[in-house]
C-alpha cells in the first residue's frame, strides 16, 4: 500500500517535471522569435523615422511633400496594425504588415531624395534667373535714372539762366 | 526752393529704392525667411464636435464619443504621437514648465504625420469595462478604445466634494525630433474628468 503511494507520488512528480520541461522548452523556443519580432518592428519604425527625416529635408529644399506625407501615414497605420497583431499573437500577419510599412517607408525615402534633388536644382535655376533678371533690371533702371538726371540737370540750369536779374530800388539801403 | 544738390539726393534715393525693389526676387533667395511662432494645438471636443456636452457621469458598457484634434503650426511637416493616459486626483499630470510628461503608463496611442497648416481630427469612442465599487474605492479593469480592449487596472478613491469617483482621461502630445531621432514631449496635454457611476 505504501509502495503504491510512493509510486503514485513519483508518477505525479515525473508529470510535473515533464510539464515544467515542456513549458521551459516552449519558453526557450518562443522567446527568440518574439525578440526577433520586436527587432523587426523596431527596424520598420526606424525606416519610417528615417523616411520622415528625408521628407523634411525635401520640404526644406522647397519640394511639395503632400503625397509623401500621405504615404507615410499609410506606413505608420500599418506599423500600428503590426504592433496590435503581434500583441494578439498573429505573428505572420504582423510580419506582413510590418514589412509592408518598411517597404512604403523605403519608397518614400527614395522619392524624397529625388524630390529634394529636383527642388534644389529648380531653386538654383530660379536663383540664377532672378540674379540675371535683377542685374539686367537694375542696370536698365540705373541707366534710365542717369539719363533722366542729365536731362533734369540741363533743364534746371537752363531755367536758372533764363531768369532775368532785377535790381531793387532800395538796393543800397 | 530746392537746389540742384537737393534734387540730386532725391534722384539717388529713388535710384537706390528702385534697385532694391528690382532685386527683391533675388534677395528673397539670400535672406532667411521669416519663421514666426512655431506651435501645435491640441484639443478635445464633445460628441457634437463642440466644446460642450463632454461626458462626465460615466457608466460601464456605455459608449462615449469625443473628438481629438491636432493643428500643425510648426512651419514644416511634423510627426506626432498622442498618448492616452488615465489618472485619479492623486496621480501626476505632465509638467509643462519643466517639460516632463506624466510618469503614468500610456493606455493607447495615436501616431500620424501632419503637414504645416493642416489639422488632424478623429472621433474617439470609448467605454469602461469591469467597473466595481468596494469600501469607497472604485476598481476599473479596462477600457475599450476604438473597439480595442485595453487593460487599465485602476483604483479610484471617492471624492466627498463631488460625491463620486473622479478620474481624468488625458492626452499627451509628443513630437518627433529629427535631431535626437526620437519622440519628445511637446509640452501640450488636454483632458476631461469622468465620474465613475454605478449602472442603474
Amino acid at each position: 500500500m505504501i509502495e503504491n503511494l510512493h509510486l503514485h507520488r513519483k508518477r505525479i512528480l515525473r508529470c510535473i517535471l515533464l510539464i515544467f520541461l515542456l513549458c521551459l522548452s516552449n519558453l526557450v523556443w518562443v522567446s527568440p522569435s518574439r525578440c526577433g519580432f520586436a527587432d523587426f518592428l523596431q527596424d520598420s519604425e526606424s525606416s519610417i523615422n528615417l523616411a520622415f527625416e528625408k521628407v523634411l529635408e525635401a520640404e526644406r529644399a522647397g519640394a511639395n511633400v503632400t503625397a509623401l506625407v500621405a504615404r507615410l501615414n499609410e506606413a505608420v497605420d500599418l506599423l500600428v496594425k503590426a504592433n496590435l497583431l503581434e500583441r494578439n499573437g498573429k505573428y505572420d500577419e504582423a510580419a506582413e504588415a510590418a514589412s509592408a510599412a518598411a517597404k512604403i517607408a523605403r519608397e518614400v525615402e527614395d522619392q524624397a531624395l529625388k524630390l529634394k534633388d529636383s527642388a534644389i536644382s529648380n531653386r538654383e535655376f530660379a536663383f540664377k534667373i532672378s540674379i540675371a533678371g535683377s542685374a539686367v533690371g537694375i542696370s536698365a533702371f540705373l541707366f534710365f535714372m542717369s539719363r533722366l538726371w542729365h536731362r533734369f540737370k540741363k533743364y534746371y540750369v537752363e531755367r536758372i539762366l533764363a531768369c532775368k536779374p532785377e535790381v531793387a530800388e532800395d538796393a543800397d539801403t | 526752393m530746392l537746389t540742384l544738390e537737393d534734387y540730386g539726393t532725391i534722384f539717388l534715393l529713388v535710384s537706390f529704392l528702385g534697385a532694391l525693389l528690382i532685386s527683391s526676387p533675388a534677395l528673397a533667395f539670400i535672406l532667411p525667411p521669416r519663421t514666426g511662432e512655431q506651435f501645435s494645438e491640441l484639443y478635445v471636443l464633445g460628441p457634437n464636435r463642440m466644446a460642450e456636452d463632454y461626458p462626465f457621469n460615466v457608466k460601464e458598457n456605455e459608449t462615449y464619443r469625443l473628438y481629438l484634434g491636432v493643428g500643425n503650426h510648426m512651419k514644416s511637416s511634423a510627426y506626432y504621437l498622442i498618448y492616452v493616459k488615465l489618472r485619479d486626483r492623486t496621480e501626476a499630470l505632465p509638467n509643462i514648465t519643466a517639460g516632463t510628461p506624466s510618469p503614468l503608463p500610456a493606455l493607447h496611442q495615436y501616431r500620424f504625420f501632419l503637414e504645416d497648416g493642416k489639422v488632424w481630427e478623429r472621433p474617439i469612442n470609448f467605454s469602461l469595462q469591469g467597473l466595481s465599487f468596494h469600501n469607497g474605492i472604485c476598481y476599473l479593469r479596462g477600457l475599450i478604445f476604438d473597439g480595442r480592449e485595453i487593460p487599465a487596472n485602476k483604483q479610484i478613491t471617492s471624492d466627498s466634494e463631488i460625491n463620486g469617483y473622479p478620474m481624468e482621461l488625458f492626452f499627451e502630445l509628443w513630437i518627433y525630433d529629427p535631431e535626437s531621432h526620437s519622440f519628445t514631449f511637446h509640452k501640450r496635454f488636454v483632458g476631461i474628468w469622468l465620474n465613475m457611476t454605478i449602472q442603474d
